[in-house]
């Protein structure tokens, strides 16, 4: 293998005319916790790295007109630690707490995670059930996807070659909806998720459900909704019959398929309970 | 025993905690491990590994491969100028497979792969880049043969052979009483099939040698490896070359648990081979792919047990039939089988046990020695079942355990009588008892698993005895050199290799506390084997015991001379003068130590200027151990180590994720020679054994490995190790010279059943086949698994217990 060309373009217009310029010779790479693995292990083999570290603000997460923006060079830990994060979309800074290692997180990004495109990428279901946006940046300008778009495939995303992920963006919500997120590793650290939940949900005062949406990991080619759940859920009081249905209903939508992590039938047994605790959350959640 | 000649058992330097000697070099950076070295001139050298785990070859073809860019040398089976076998206990596994008339003998012909890690060919080139680009120009024609992976499948007469001379490595068998009429008296009978997974070691640094020929036909070489004095023999052998034509050294190795034995020797002669071959020093680096492939790993194991109670609750009667997977070569087995035979019944009297165990090839991944060495697989059997039985009997399982425990006197299977030292199980058990609040807890969780639970909380025991050292497995001695230089520093270098257990902290240690100077004044040097006597493996735990005792042997032939010297400048007997903190004085009853002004420094100077020998190579000799073949009767190990383990756990109802949350250990290995050290083996052996319970399985389909790197092969982090408790119980030991035993493997052989009985008390649910993973806690079986393992196909279903009377 020959050792792979590098540049560390000072800004995004620089790296974008790069990419432009020669689409197939260029990998965007930034923490590198998934490509550099890749590459070592002859998975991927990039004529050249562009390395996105160099620039300025790539990493921001701001707040504007309602919405949330995070960069997509924003790292894990970042993302755990930041107080906008854990009040607009809790269930996203508890997925990116749970990512890897400290070490992993330290360099892992949110654009990364995306573009990666795993069916098992933690921050993906948090931002299904957020109604998160993706910002693919291209020489014709900035388009909004939709995250349930954004991936088509294990591995495979609507990203075009000349484009690059800058931002991900989701409505600054507030306390009113909450959200929750739980997963199931095979140990409690550095352990690739065997299956994932995340649900969002506004709880009225008498316990009712609204704009209930659920996402599940690692149980599809893609990270998917989990709609007759939802439907299930909506307007509903959570506890006994509920809670039965629910269960069945996200049973019966998840799709797993049986590899070294986990069994298929225990992969959909696991969708149920995870619904449980991630929704017991929730609604726990709003007593206080 | 020998401790100072005033003070017999008070210790000055024995049991304190002093920090290891190489703990700042690794924590630096300064610590050179074999990739950190490079030789001027040297090449990289690489393996072609087999495309099938079984097949004959029928053609080989390396003149692409040889007129490669970069290319020194490209070698094959042909290429062996000594024997083209090795193996430590049968010559059974080709350093290189060949084609047809490449070699061969003794039923184990050359022309064959039988497990994909085999090796084929060798390239040695300028760069690393360049070998592995070459490899891919040789071209091997294969011809497939049938694949044999159960090895209890491979025992059958219908069975495809793996070698010629059948598929049988080793049967051993305990004969002590008669279980059939053991079983006349039972009152229950108890049937129960156990099984244990393939383990890899997880060692942190991958094999590496840098072999150099040198003059008269021989090599040096320096790598990770463990045990310096096998691989010497087998490097020879292949070579052709008399013993003191090869010189192996080793460097700063990353762990080894076992693992750094075969798999290095294999590398150390294929590295030698190339060496000789290029006239270049040659490197060799496994990737961790490569590692995982080719390096040996822990035996699975299929046990079946059968265990009749008396209306007592004693044990009245025990069968037990196992069987262990070998792999494609013989490696340890025959010993690792030796320890599961005379360990299986456990630490329990039993007037009639009827022991077999057996090890059969196959074209898995072969396995050898790792850290327990075939116990932690009888005992996860045995300490499983006896924790049922005392359930069954109504009390608790640490009472049970205490009431038919080994006590001082007590006849193993083996026939051996317990005596000579203190068998301390009782004491062991009572003392964890009392640190865990065990009794108590597990009567309360108990009760608990009647209401439903989201989470439940249970505690489990597991206790064992150890036979200590190599036992009756073969010839038990070692040798430690001392030299005390003239300004009074000390250097000292053993037979025993330090593969980041703590050898050398231990071995200094011990020769610092009958010298009687400091630790700080001790350098411990690497094993040189063309520098220090054969002084067999580093393995069996024996480090301490035998490079420890020899270390004291040494120090005290010199001491002796020393204190000639010192008698006459200070006017006192011998026998009143006492050496400690590198001073030298007169002592006194009870341990008293009276300084004078003349010090250890001084004493050396003085010594060395009246021409006094310095040095002393000391030996160390293990007292004598019995076999009896046929019957499996005699004196198995020279003495034993007890230990206990407890776990707490809580189990997810949901999930079946198991949280180990507190963890006691206590073990009586003699004396503690370094408490620190002794401590760190715990930690260390229990986070090991957790991985074994609870996570670890390499799993191989169809002889093809299906993990290849730490992302999918998962141990333990450090997040997964519960809050540790160690206590010791320190009974010193005549067998060892400065009282101390064992410990290394003791910590690593019962947490996994003491998880697996705890999580037992929380669920009810026995677990009877590891590791416990959350499928395997929930539901029983694993769903990751194609098709069921064996114990599953075979008993196609609930393990029985008959109650005599009660059957229909």
């Amino acid at each position: 293998m020959t050792a792979p060309r590098f540049a560390r373009p000072r800004t995004l217009d620089e790296a974008l005319a790069l990419l432009a310029a020669d689409p197939e010779g260029w990998t965007p790479v930034h923490g590198g916790t998934d490509l550099l693995v890749r590459m070592r292990m002859g998975m991927a083999a990039p004529r050249g790295l562009l390395d996105l570290t160099g620039i300025p603000g790539f990493g921001d997460i701001r707040v504007e007109d309602g919405q949330v923006v995070i960069g997509a060079g924003a790292t894990h830990a970042a993302l755990a630690a930041d107080e906008r994060v854990r009040t607009h979309a809790p269930a996203l800074a508890r997925a990116a707490g749970l990512i890897g290692s400290p070490a992993i997180r330290n360099r892992g990004t949110l654009g990364g995670n995306l573009a990666n495109a795993s069916p098992a990428a933690d921050t993906v279901p948090p931002l299904f059930v957020v109604g998160a946006e993706v910002a693919l940046r291209g020489p014709d300008g900035v388009r909004w996807v939709p995250i349930e778009d954004f991936a088509s495939g294990p591995g495979r995303t609507v990203r075009g070659a000349t484009d690059l992920v800058v931002a991900v963006r989701f409505p600054a919500q507030g306390r009113e909806v909450r959200s929750a997120f739980e997963r199931l590793g095979t140990r409690k650290a550095l352990a690739i998720s065997k299956v994932s939940v995340a649900v969002a949900a506004r709880v009225e005062a008498d316990g009712t459900l609204r704009e209930v949406r659920v996402a599940l990991g690692a149980v599809a080619p893609t990270v998917i909704r989990a709609r007759e759940t939802e439907g299930v859920l909506e307007g509903a009081v959570w506890g006994g019959e509920v809670a039965r249905a629910a269960c069945d209903a996200v049973r019966r939508e998840a799709r797993p398929i049986t590899d070294l992590r986990a069994g298929e039938a225990y992969r959909r047994e696991m969708c149920g309970v995870l619904l449980e605790r991630a929704v017991a959350t929730i609604v726990d959640g709003s007593r206080s | 025993m020998m401790i100072g000649e005033k003070d017999k058992d008070r210790p000055w330097l024995l049991g304190r905690p002093e920090p290891r000697v190489d703990g700042l070099g690794k924590v630096t950076g300064e610590a050179r491990f074999t990739d950190d070295l490079d030789e001027v001139g040297q090449v990289w050298g690489v393996v072609l590994r087999a495309a099938h785990p079984h097949a004959r070859i029928v053609s080989l073809d390396v003149e692409e491969a040889r007129l490669a860019p970069g290319v020194v040398a490209v070698l094959t089976a042909r290429d062996i100028p000594g024997n083209p076998f090795v193996g430590g206990v049968v010559q059974d596994q080709p350093v290189l497979a060949g084609t047809a008339g490449a070699g061969g003998g003794a039923g184990h012909d050359l022309d064959r792969v039988r497990m994909l890690g085999d090796g084929v060919a060798l390239v040695a080139a300028e760069t690393e880049a360049q070998a592995r680009d070459a490899l891919g120009l040789i071209r091997v024609g294969y011809e497939p043969l049938p694949v044999v992976t159960d090895p209890r499948e491979a025992l059958r007469p219908e069975s495809p052979l793996v070698h010629d001379r059948g598929n049988l490595v080793v049967h051993h068998g305990v004969r002590h009483g008669d279980p059939a009429v053991g079983f006349e008296y039972a009152h229950r009978v108890y049937e129960r099939a156990y099984a244990t997974p393939r383990i890899e070691h997880a060692y942190l640094e991958p094999e590496c040698v840098i072999a150099r020929p040198v003059e008269g036909g021989g090599v040096e070489v320096v790598g990770s490896i463990q045990n310096l004095f096998s691989t010497r023999r087998a490097v020879a052998s292949v070579l052709g070359v008399p013993l003191n034509r090869v010189r192996i050294r080793h460097a700063v190795l990353g762990g080894s648990f076992g693992g750094k034995d075969d798999v290095m020797t294999v590398m150390a002669c294929r590295a030698a081979l190339l060496a000789r071959a290029t006239g270049r020093p040659v490197k060799m680096v496994n990737t961790r792919e490569e590692s995982m492939l080719e390096s040996y790993k822990r035996h699975p194991y299929f046990l079946d047990y059968r265990a009749g109670v008396d209306r007592d609750g004693n044990l009245c009667a025990m069968r037990m039939d196992i069987v262990a997977d070998a792999g494609a070569y013989a490696s340890m087995s025959p010993f690792v089988t030796y320890r599961s035979v005379v360990q299986a019944a456990g630490p329990y009297r039993c007037p009639h046990v009827w022991t077999d165990v057996r090890a059969a090839y196959t074209n898995n991944p072969y396995t050898g020695a790792m850290r327990g060495f075939g116990s932690p697989q009888v005992n996860f059997a045995i300490e499983c079942l006896v924790d049922e039985i005392a359930e069954d009997q109504g009390l608790d399982p640490l009472t049970y355990r205490r009431r038919i425990v080994f006590r001082d006197g007590d006849v193993t299977p083996t026939g051996q009588r317990l005596a000579g030292h203190r068998v301390s199980l009782d004491e062991v058990l009572a003392r964890i008892g009392d640190a865990s609040g065990f009794v108590d807890k597990w009567w309360r969780y108990r009760a608990a698993r009647e209401a439903p639970a989201a989470f439940r909380r249970g505690i489990g025991v597991a206790c064992s005895y150890r036979g200590v050292s190599l036992g009756a497995e073969g010839v038990d001695a070692a040798a430690t050199f001392v030299q005390v230089q003239p300004d009074g520093s000390v250097i000292v270098s053993s037979g025993v290799t330090d593969m980041g257990q703590g050898a050398q902290t231990a071995v200094a240690q011990c020769a610092a506390e009958v010298l009687g100077v400091p630790l700080d004044r001790v350098v411990f040097l690497n094993t040189d084997t063309s520098r220090i006597p054969d002084s067999g493996p580093t393995v069996a735990s024996r480090g301490t015991i035998m490079g420890g005792s020899a270390a004291a042997d040494a120090a005290a032939q010199v001491r002796a001379r020393m204190l000639e010297v010192a008698a006459d400048l200070l006017g006192q007997p011998v026998k009143n003068l006492v050496i400690r903190e590198g001073l030298v004085g007169t002592g006194g009853a009870e341990g008293s130590f009276v300084p004078s002004r003349l010090t250890f420094a001084d004493l050396a100077g003085e010594c060395f200027r009246r021409g006094v020998a310095l040095a002393a190579l000391g030996w160390f000799r293990a007292p004598p151990t019995s076999w009896h073949e046929e019957t499996g009767q005699g004196i198995a190990y020279f003495t034993y180590v007890y230990g206990a383990n407890v776990a707490e756990v809580v189990v997810d109802s949901g999930t079946g994720r198991v949280r180990v949350e507190e963890f006691w250990s206590v073990h009586d290995c003699g004396r503690v020679v370094n408490r620190l050290g002794a401590e760190g083996q715990v930690h260390g052996g229990v986070a090991m054994g957790l991985g074994y319970g609870l996570l670890e399985e390499f799993e191989v389909e169809q002889g093809v490995p299906k993990a290849s790197n730490f992302d999918e092969y998962l141990i333990p982090t450090a997040m997964d190790v519960p809050r540790m408790h160690v206590e010791f119980v320190e009974n010193p030991d005549p067998a060892g010279r400065l009282g101390q035993k064992s410990l290394g493997e003791p910590t690593n052989e019962i947490a996994a059943p003491a998880v697996v009985n705890a999580i037992a008390n929380a669920t009810g649910r026995r677990i009877r086949e590891i590791p416990a993973t959350l499928e395997q806690v929930l539901i029983g079986r694993r769903l990751t698994r194609s098709g069921l393992r064996g114990s599953e196909v075979a008993r196609g279903g609930e393990a029985s217990c008959k109650v005599r009377g009660e059957e229909g």
